[in-house]
């Protein structure tokens, strides 16, 4: 198990040691974004003369590195106090805070350069969310929470869906659309949120807690979080070739010129492979799960698709799935889906930065994450003096604005709450 | 001129220099840019030092309270209380995403140099392309400044983290 374990980490590490390096420089960058420029001089979109801003597009709202800074304080203070909601938050700035969204919205629907600063805000996100997934899987990984066959049926199906969805739609969907659909996404967040602050949620959080306390002796006196995992079923040899074979179609589609059927083909044999692995039976502090390994994948395609879709990290939806709909112990998920969550958004980057080459602007992320570091210095600081329900009511009510406004924004064209 | 455009005058002239020692432009090249790295990575583990020492209480709290929770959760699923599992799952899996979601946002610590190191390589280098001496899928010959530095940082940043437990292991555990 152990070996195993290492051979997944090494896999990670070698995909990543050669993908963001190749990522992160691609002869389309200079010619996507200078063509883009070139053909919106040509139309009478920008001029040319004017004082270049965002990506040193001449024309483009200045990038206000004080602005991003204190946004991001924003979010790191959310990322320490209430968790998930900071990805949406960082969201929001790109699109709207920085005043990107209707910059690229005025080129009108289709127009490469609206495309090109769309694709942009969304891997500036993905970025954000793959370095913190970078740093918390290598953690796990030293506390020994890594499952590597949850790991691999979740990577099988995330990293078809995370190059799929980018290569169906990059360059495809309007900022616009964009903007529609992760306010639906934040919504849907919003009503998870409110539910949990009803009071039908409340008592069941109450009773959940005294069952947590029935079961206190017991942990003080049989608890030991030492006791790792053994895998006792499951075919790791279908499992590396399935992982294999759609890694493969990741390639293919970013890589070669031509015939993306290939990739196609190659995703969808991955995918039905992962149903020839059959259940996966192993224990965790003595106490046997089984799963069927086509479960993971298909949570693992739906949930990188959606995060690469809308440039967040999925980890907010992976725990959820495996703990709700698998019902397998929260530790057995907590680090793995921190390791899928970095394999999807190194794919989803390498998707977009090669296979598109959409260009980002380092400073600019550079500037966030310190502005995150400081904010998550502030939120523990505060949040004992703010209760947690009160914590959830303040988001269940930004969650319920920006969902509406961005919907409405994205579909009708306007905004129904205010600033209109 | 704003305290900005000063601050990232001074900035620039600091790391353009170790580039300038050297006659020859590609020795400089790699020069610099290896202490750009280093730069990074000091600065990196200096801030996240800064990170865990000042919420070292309110980290343990979280991990604790999770450890705790799952522990109870374990222990109704041996009892054969699927329902108290699952309730309690519930809540350990809350406390997960406190603690997930803080020590996320305390990496950033450790990450912000490289993405500003990358952002001024980008307002120095970004049209400039390095020759590579063999040809690779998709780049070709040539290669841009991001290639260069990011496996430099991971290769300093392993070097470092061993010289530092190096001196640890000799200096502080004894």
């Amino acid at each position: 198990m152990k070996g195993n374990i290492k051979w997944i980490v090494c896999l990670t590490v070698i995909i990543g040691l050669v993908a963001l390096p190749l990522l992160m420089e691609t002869p389309a960058f200079a010619d996507k974004l200078s063509d883009s420029i070139q053909q919106a001089v040509g139309d009478g979109k920008i001029d040319k003369k004017a004082e270049p801003g965002f990506l040193g597009i001449p024309g483009a709202p200045g990038v206000n590195y004080i602005l991003g800074f204190l946004w991001a304080i924003w979010v790191g203070w959310i990322f320490s106090t209430v968790g998930a909601f900071g990805g949406i938050m960082a969201g929001v700035g790109h699109i709207t805070i920085f005043g990107l969204g209707d910059y690229a919205k005025d080129f009108g629907k289709g127009y490469p350069l609206n495309k090109l600063v769309t694709d942009s805000i969304r891997v500036s996100n993905q970025w954000l969310v793959g370095l913190s997934g970078l740093i918390s899987s290598t953690n796990y990984y030293r506390m020994g929470r890594l499952v590597a066959p949850l790991g691999i049926c979740l990577a099988i199906g995330g990293v078809g869906g995370s190059w799929l969805i980018p290569d169906l739609t990059a360059g495809k969907i309007s900022l616009k659309a964009y903007i529609g659909y992760f306010g639906i996404a934040v919504l849907a967040l919003g009503i998870i949120l409110f539910r949990e602050t009803t009071a039908g949620g409340q008592a069941k959080r109450k009773k959940a807690k005294e069952a947590a306390a029935a079961f206190e002796k017991q942990a003080k006196d049989g608890g030991d979080t030492k006791k790792g995992v053994k895998v006792l079923e499951g075919s790791w040899v279908m499992m590396f070739v399935a992982l294999g074979v759609v890694v493969a179609s990741a390639l293919w589609a970013n890589l070669a010129g031509g015939a993306r059927w290939v990739a196609y083909i190659l995703a969808l044999a991955g995918w039905g492979l992962t149903f020839f692995i059959g259940t996966i039976r192993f224990t965790f502090f003595d106490v046997e799960f089984k799963f069927k390994a086509f479960i993971p994948m298909l949570g693992g395609i739906f949930i990188a698709a959606l995060a690469s879709f809308l440039g967040v990290g999925g980890g907010f939806l992976y725990v959820p799935f495996l703990t709700s709909v698998a019902g397998l112990p929260m530790f057995l998920v907590a680090g793995t889906s921190g390791l899928v969550v970095l394999v999807g958004m190194i794919v989803s980057i390498f998707s977009y930065m090669v296979g598109k080459g959409v260009p980002v602007q380092w400073g600019f992320i550079g500037a966030e994450l310190l502005g995150i570091f400081v904010g998550s210095m502030i939120g523990p600081r505060t949040s004992k003096y703010i209760p947690d329900i009160w914590l959830k009511r303040l988001f269940v009510v930004l969650a319920f604005y920006v969902g509406i406004r961005y919907i409405t924004k994205g579909f009708l064209g306007f905004s129904i709450v205010p600033p209109f | 001129m704003g305290f900005f455009a000063w601050l990232m005058e001074l900035v620039d002239a600091f790391l353009i220099t170790p580039y300038r020692w050297p006659q020859d432009p590609v020795l400089g090249w790699w020069l610099g840019t290896f202490i750009l790295a280093l730069w990074s990575t000091i600065l990196g583990e200096i801030t996240l030092a800064i990170a865990f020492r000042a919420n070292r209480f309110h980290v343990t709290k979280t991990t604790n309270e999770m450890a705790e929770y799952h522990d109870r959760s374990m222990n109704a699923l041996k009892a054969g209380n699927k329902g108290a599992y699952k309730a309690i799952n519930k809540l350990a899996n809350e406390a997960f995403g406190k603690t997930f979601f803080l020590q996320i946002a305390m990496a950033s610590a450790s990450l912000w140099p490289v993405a500003c190191a990358l952002g001024w390589m980008q307002a120095r280098f970004s049209n400039i392309r390095f020759p590579l001496p063999f040809t690779l899928p998709v780049l070709g010959e040539t290669a841009g400044y991001a290639f260069i530095f990011i496996p430099l940082y991971i290769l300093t940043r392993i070097v470092f983290g061993k010289f530092k437990r190096m001196i640890i292991s000799k200096f502080v555990d004894r």
